[in-house]
């Protein structure tokens, strides 16, 4: 154990102020000092991160993948942080427990390799809560946006936080472990859910988020019907219920600030989650953004298409809306890569911008098919996608998540 | 423990160049007089005069300079008390002080501050020098008791400074200087505010200092300068002093203790401590009276009357504080009665010039002093004696006298006599409002109607007994014994009845704000400065300043 | 709610002590609000009050409320009324009634001890708004005027917080005293602030840092002290106060140590090695680390006199009474009753300075102005290094504590920054060296230019290390509307 990498939180000597906030507020006592530093003890710190938004600095903030920790008294002797290790360089974590961090790996590979945030997006927290301490929600919305007559059933539920803060970013996720055992008299794994709603609630200033949730009900090979537990759980909500909520995670799958980005967000399904709340976040921040969204969106049909109603209702000057469908009656199926196609000069022009931001967020294998459109349409503007995808993956934007 | 009456001799003269305290400065007819304590220039170590807080020495040099101001400067028509600090006005009388003092030394003490406080007073009423007060800073407790002596309270309305009389919740005793008194009689404050008032720590300031009849006015600090100098110009304005006169310098009193000897030039005092008693002897003029009044300024502080009058002050004083033990004073005086009266007639006929108005109040205030100290006091007009007009105050002053009767054998000094002068018929009031004799015949008043056509007659023994005028007339077979058995016997009952017993006898007759301040709020002052609520080890007295709160017996008395 | 997180948004007042069915209280400070805002516009920051600061607004009583960052315009930040938790089964910490249960309403005889307390701490909440308040128009950047409204916006709040105390325990009286917080002015000769300090002008940026590093801690140090009361509101108001109070701290340790930075740097730049040559320094459009220090004597001797008089009754009877503790009484390992303790005091006495022992009780605002002069160290020790990295001799150093002194045993005398005592003539005859003089101001008046440029800042002060709330470099923490 003590040769295996792990992850150390730390207070920037150089920074700190030493105004005794993180010591005071530290639950676990692990935080102390000296004359010359404060200090956190690794032993006692659990990462429960409350220490860091009462922090007056940012020194707080600093998390190191160490192989040996750093004492307290080598934390007492510090003038400076020691140089960050070369491995956690590359890394940044979407979440600090295993569980979550092992959800988020899964769904962040369609990207071929690591993405950070985007350089204007905001900082995330994440791990504000976890299983041991998790935030209670009270479901104020449960709302079907799927056409009734569809056998997609897809809910929009609110949950809304009361006092307790939940800070949150447009693209994070958040976790959801449904209440009992398994047959095993385990409790349930995590289930991660993109947040659908913008950073000040749903509508601003208000403590809550939104969550999609598809009804998972289908038919098993053997014939019986298999029912999702987690998504069931969630759907089947009654207004005023509480459960409890974990994260947020993800701290790369984040939207750009800079309202002059372009933002192209191709998805299906429940994909559209994350791109609900870019969407809303920029049209109540940016008025006249030089910047324009992009979103490619495919769904069997209208009515099965999540949220179709209130995105008719977006403005053409906020965002280009591409719904695409694959089941309309006597009309060829269409999906999300062909429309990319027959939009290639819109898309060749951005792809020339260094502006543009590119997010894929849906079911697995969504991205093979738009980075195959997205090959081609480069191809045509004299352009080498792959290489253009490792620059936009190195300068955060180029973001897929995918599951 | 009583460190101030033992091992330090308090010297009650000092004049400007040694104060520590305060200092005056001049404006025209208008004199600032200006508090800025030396926290180290205590009377005795123990304490430090923080904040304006007073200790006798600081009022030693108040009294000084009251004193001054009306002598020195008849030019000064009003007189602007203020702080020489910026962050207080006057915390009172220091509480250390009090904490450490013996119970004795803290009577005196608020008696010597009671009398300064009503000489400012009469400086005000008497002679045309108007005393008004610049609030600025807190003003607590003495230092309101300070600031209410003016007949003007001016109070800035900086929302810092203040008014209040914080005895009763912080220190368990009194506002004892005439805090309480003043408040209801001479400002006519609603007795339920003052009740509110007197309870509240920290007091009040602005707009309700004046809606409750604490001050006069608020000023605002912008304004503050310029309407302070203007309330004073008015005041001056008013006076009736002669702006261009010059004052008369109040000399260096000399004085000489040689053991149980205290030599002034025309008051000697002869202590005998083992009989417990003082014997105090004023000399007569020797000097033939003044040509003119002018020649009565040339002469200054040396003039019969007035040189008399400070060297009885002072030897009164003394006694007071440093010689607590001798519990017997005994007036006698020596000289031509004739003379007195001479002199007399001068103070009377000049009565409305400046100098001499001032020297008759002050007469006026020494003689009362003699009222409210705590001795026995027997005047014994012997052959050779002056008791007359002026100085046969000092008989009626006493609680009892003898007269001698006959010839002495064996010397040639006059006989023994007691002549009545227009001063002893309303030159000379008490703290009542009474003349000595008015008090002494208030249920015969065909007893002083008598007396006054007795004016200028020297009346001897039998003429003076018969009147009421003595308490007794012994001849030379009876005198030595009779005054030897009566002062024995007054130096042997209990001090403390004695003192309470005098008090009472001495103010017969109708109540004023002075009767009243050391009758009824000194007593009771002095009552709760006995009680283990106030002084004890665990009284808030000694826990002041400590942090820890006092333990109180919660019986009501 | 019974944890008292709760924070409740709907009413005009946010707040967690359930206004909504405090009738009383809730009426005294609908009253009331009017009026703070008048005062707000009338007094607040001049020339941005319709200007989007991204700013910080506690949403919970927990750790995790101070998240919450966002454009707002200040007139429309959430000031509310928000205690920190109770402490299940607090008991009164110290004094004589140590280990009694915390009183949840005031007792009657310490009333106007409390309230005195109270209101004196709560006017010095908007004295510091008011001194602050042409700051705006000069700020050296978005980043700090971000930061100037935020401390603003936060001191405004704070004064909520005692105004909250004064309404809820203090009736008429309490009533009265708000409204006169509202009256007063910094520097104002007719409605001047109580205390000393707090009528100082605060002319200038390198004045804002010096005072929200070195009078800000003071009142660090007060609702330190404060937040160990026996009455349990008070606590509860003061816990919550300091985490709010630890950003100004910081406002003025970056502050200063960014323009030692700016210095030093461009004295390396321009190859200038001696740092007392003020000239050349100066042509360089930065502020020399003489007058830097000379700046800090002025604010450091300024602040040591609002801790009173080193023996104080006043003091002593608050501790007794348990109303106000020591700096952080909790982690203290005594009896906390100090009534046969003793503490060493420097006194005056003849002219010279001594140590004395004096009564632990009667010397308690000695020790909170120790604990204050250690606290203030450790930022002087971080300026220094960031002078010493640049291979300069030159230290930064807090003057004697009798340096310069209006209150307390040093007032009567005059001394130089090393302690040694001088008379009026040298006195005056020194002042200019070891204070600001109006050459300085004038100096440091002429680099006060705004500078309004997303991630620019003027020439005498470095960037910040980390934006707040992580923002990167060029962000628009403030979206200037005229």
């Amino acid at each position: 154990m003590l040769d295996a990498p792990v992850k150390q939180h730390l207070i920037d000597p150089e920074i700190c102020i030493r105004c005794n906030t993180c010591e005071a507020t530290c639950p676990v006592d692990a935080i102390t000092h000296d004359d010359n530093n404060y200090v956190v003890d690794a032993a006692k710190c659990n990462f429960c991160m409350d220490c860091i938004p009462p922090c007056p600095t940012g020194s707080i903030d600093n998390w190191f993948v160490v192989n040996k920790v750093f004492s307290i008294e080598d934390q007492f002797s510090w003038l400076e942080l020691p140089p960050k290790p070369p491995e956690a360089e590359t890394s940044t974590a979407d979440a600090l427990d295993d569980e979550a961090q092992h959800l988020l790996d899964e769904a962040h590979t369609g990207a071929g390799g690591h993405v950070p945030a985007p350089a204007s997006a905001a900082k995330p927290r994440i791990n504000l809560f976890n299983r041991a301490k998790p935030a209670i929600a009270t479901v104020t919305g449960n709302l079907r946006i799927t056409a009734p007559d569809t056998d997609s059933d897809v809910r929009h539920i609110i949950l809304d936080f009361g006092t307790v803060a939940f800070p949150l970013l447009e693209g994070q996720s958040i976790g959801i472990v449904p209440p009992g055992r398994d047959a095993n008299g385990r409790s349930h794994t995590m289930r991660l859910y993109s947040i659908a709603s913008p950073r000040d609630g749903e509508r601003p200033n208000t403590n809550n988020l939104a969550i999609t949730v598809k009804r998972v009900h289908e038919p098993r090979d053997d014939g019986t019907m298999f029912a999702g537990i987690a998504s069931n759980f969630l759907c089947d909500l009654t207004l005023g219920a509480t459960i409890e909520v974990i994260g947020p995670f993800g701290a790369t799958f984040l939207m750009p600030d800079d309202p002059d980005a372009d933002i192209v967000m191709i998805c299906t399904g429940t994909g559209s989650a994350p791109f609900r709340g870019f969407t809303e976040r920029r049209r109540r921040t940016a008025s006249t953004p030089r910047g324009r969204l992009h979103l490619y969106f495919g769904a069997r049909t209208p009515g099965e298409l999540p949220y179709f109603g209130p995105l008719q209702r977006l403005p053409e000057t906020l965002i280009v809306k591409e719904l695409v469908y694959s089941r309309i009656p006597e009309q060829p199926r269409e999906y999300v890569q062909d429309r990319m196609r027959s939009r290639s000069a819109s898309l060749a022009a951005l792809l020339a911008k260094d502006t543009l931001h590119i997010y894929i967020c849906g079911v697995h294998g969504l991205e093979s098919g738009a980075e195959a459109a997205l090959t081609d349409i480069a191809a045509n503007a004299g352009l080498d996608w792959s290489a253009l995808r490792a620059r936009m993956r190195a300068e955060g934007r180029f973001h897929v998540e995918t599951y | 423990m009583d460190a101030m009456a033992t091992r330090t001799l308090i010297d009650f003269r000092t004049d400007p160049t040694c104060y520590k305290h305060w200092r005056i400065e001049f404006d025209g007819p208008v004199a600032h007089l200006i508090m800025d304590v030396d926290p180290n220039g205590g009377l005795v170590p123990g304490y430090e005069l923080k904040l304006n807080s007073y200790d006798l020495g600081v009022d030693i040099e108040l009294h000084d300079a009251v004193q001054r101001l009306r002598f020195e400067h008849p030019e000064v028509g009003a007189v602007v008390l203020r702080s020489g600090k910026d962050n207080v006005f006057c915390a009172g009388a220091n509480i250390r002080m009090l904490g450490q003092s013996s119970h004795g030394h803290k009577v005196n003490f608020c008696k010597f501050t009671n009398e300064t406080r009503l000489s400012i007073e009469d400086a005000t009423e008497n002679s045309g020098q108007t005393y008004l007060c610049a609030v600025s800073g807190p003003a607590a407790g003495g230092g309101y008791e300070l600031a209410l002596t003016a007949s003007h309270i001016m109070l800035i309305d900086d929302r810092k400074s203040s008014v209040s009389l914080p005895e009763l919740p912080l220190l368990a005793v009194l506002p004892g200087t005439g805090g309480l008194t003043r408040m209801t009689d001479k400002r006519r404050v609603r007795r339920d505010l003052a009740d509110v008032f007197c309870t509240t720590e920290e007091g009040v300031r602005g707009k309700r200092a004046v809606a409750w009849r604490l001050v006069d006015e608020v000023i605002p600090p912008s304004a503050w300068a310029e309407t302070v100098a203007k309330r004073a110009r008015e005041a001056a304005a008013r006076s009736d002093r002669p702006r261009d006169a010059k004052g008369i310098a109040l000399t260096s009193l000399e004085r000489r203790i040689d053991g149980g000897s205290i030599r002034y030039l025309l008051v000697s005092v002869d202590c005998d401590s083992e009989k417990r008693r003082a014997v105090i002897t004023v000399h007569g003029p020797t000097e033939p009276v003044p040509d003119s009044v002018d020649d009565a300024v040339a002469q200054g502080a040396e003039i019969w009357p007035l040189a008399m009058a400070r060297a009885l002050d002072d030897a009164i004083l003394h006694l007071r504080l440093n010689e607590p033990e001798l519990g017997l004073w005994v007036f006698r005086t020596e000289g031509d009665p004739a003379a007195v009266l001479a002199y007399d007639a001068f103070l009377e006929t000049h009565a409305t010039h400046w100098l001499i108005r001032e020297t008759t109040h002050f007469i006026k205030r020494v003689l009362k002093r003699i009222d409210v100290t705590s001795r026995s006091v027997v005047a014994l007009i012997e052959p050779g004696s002056c008791f007359a007009g002026t100085l046969a105050e000092l008989a009626f002053a006493a609680d009892r006298s003898a007269i001698f009767a006959g010839e002495a054998s064996g010397d040639n000094k006059p006989p023994a006599t007691l002549t009545l002068g227009a001063a002893n018929f309303g030159t000379y009031p008490m703290g009542n409002g009474l003349t000595r004799l008015q008090t002494r015949f208030l249920g015969e008043p065909q007893s002083l109607a008598k007396a006054q056509t007795a004016i200028g007659a020297p009346l001897d023994a039998e003429a003076a007994n018969d009147m009421g005028l003595v308490t007794f007339a012994y001849d030379a077979t009876d005198w030595a014994d009779e005054i030897r058995i009566m002062l024995e016997e007054r130096a042997s009952f209990s001090p403390d009845s004695l003192t309470g017993m005098e008090a009472n006898l001495r103010f017969p007759g109708p109540e004023t704000m002075e009767t009243r301040i050391f009758g009824r709020l000194t007593a009771w002052q002095n009552w709760i400065f006995q009680r283990p609520n106030a002084v004890s080890a665990t009284g808030a007295l000694q826990r002041y300043g400590t942090g820890q709160q006092a333990d109180f017996d919660r019986n009501r008395v | 709610m019974p944890d008292g997180m709760t924070i409740d948004y709907d009413g005009l007042i946010p707040n967690n002590v359930d206004l909504a069915t405090d009738q009383r209280v809730r009426k005294a400070l609908e009253t009331w609000h009017p009026g703070y805002i008048d005062w707000w516009k009338d007094m607040g920051p001049e020339g941005f009050q319709q200007s989007l600061v991204y700013l910080r607004t506690a949403i919970g009583v927990d750790p995790k409320g101070w998240a919450k960052f966002d454009y707002v315009k200040m007139p429309e930040y959430k000031w509310g009324i928000l205690l920190a938790p109770a402490a299940e089964g607090r008991t009164i910490p110290f004094g004589k009634h140590k280990g009694e249960p915390a009183w949840q309403d005031v007792p009657g005889e310490y009333r106007a001890m409390l309230r005195r307390l109270i209101v004196v701490q709560g006017d010095t909440e908007p004295a510091s708004v008011e001194q602050q308040r042409h700051l705006g128009a000069t700020a050296p950047s978005l980043y700090d005027m971000r930061n100037l409204f935020q401390v603003n916006v936060e001191e405004g709040r704070h004064l909520w917080a005692m105004v909250y105390l004064l309404h809820k325990y203090f009736g008429a009286d309490g009533r009265e005293e708000a409204e006169e917080l509202l009256q007063r002015r910094s520097g104002n000769q007719d409605t001047p602030r109580m205390l000393g300090a707090f009528n100082e002008a605060t002319p200038d940026w390198l004045s804002f840092f010096m005072f929200t590093y070195f009078t800000d801690r003071d009142g660090k140090m007060q609702l330190e002290a404060l937040a160990q009361s026996g009455f349990d509101p008070l606590s509860r108001t003061c816990r919550f106060m300091l985490t709010e109070e630890a950003h100004h701290m910081f406002v003025g340790d970056s502050g200063v140590q960014r323009v030692v930075e700016r210095t030093v740097q461009a004295m390396q730049q321009a190859g200038i090695t001696d740092p007392t040559d003020i000239a050349s320094v100066r042509a360089l459009g930065v502020i020399d680390l003489p007058t830097i220090q000379k700046k800090m004597n002025l604010h450091f001797s300024l602040t040591l006199d609002l801790f009173g008089n080193e023996i104080s009754t006043n003091a002593a009877n608050a501790f007794n009474a348990g109303i106000k503790g020591r700096y952080r009484e909790d982690k203290l390992d005594d009896d906390h009753a100090l009534i046969d303790a003793t503490y060493p005091v420097l006194r005056c006495i003849d002219g010279q300075i001594v140590e004395q022992q004096a009564p632990a009780l009667s010397a308690l605002n000695m020790r909170l102005r120790d604990d204050y002069v250690k606290d203030c160290e450790s930022g002087v020790g971080r300026w220094n290094r960031v002078i010493e990295k640049a291979g300069f001799g030159f230290r930064l150093k807090l003057p004697h504590v009798a340096f310069n002194r209006a209150i307390g045993e040093f007032a009567a005398i005059h001394a130089d920054t090393e302690g040694n005592l001088l008379d009026g003539t040298a006195w005056n005859e020194r002042k200019g060296a070891f204070l600001p003089d109006d050459a300085d101001a004038a100096y440091i008046s002429s680099l006060m230019v705004p500078v309004h440029e997303t991630g620019k800042f003027a020439s005498w002060i470095a960037p910040p290390r980390v934006g707040i709330d992580n923002k990167p470099g060029d962000f628009e923490y403030v979206q200037i509307v005229q």
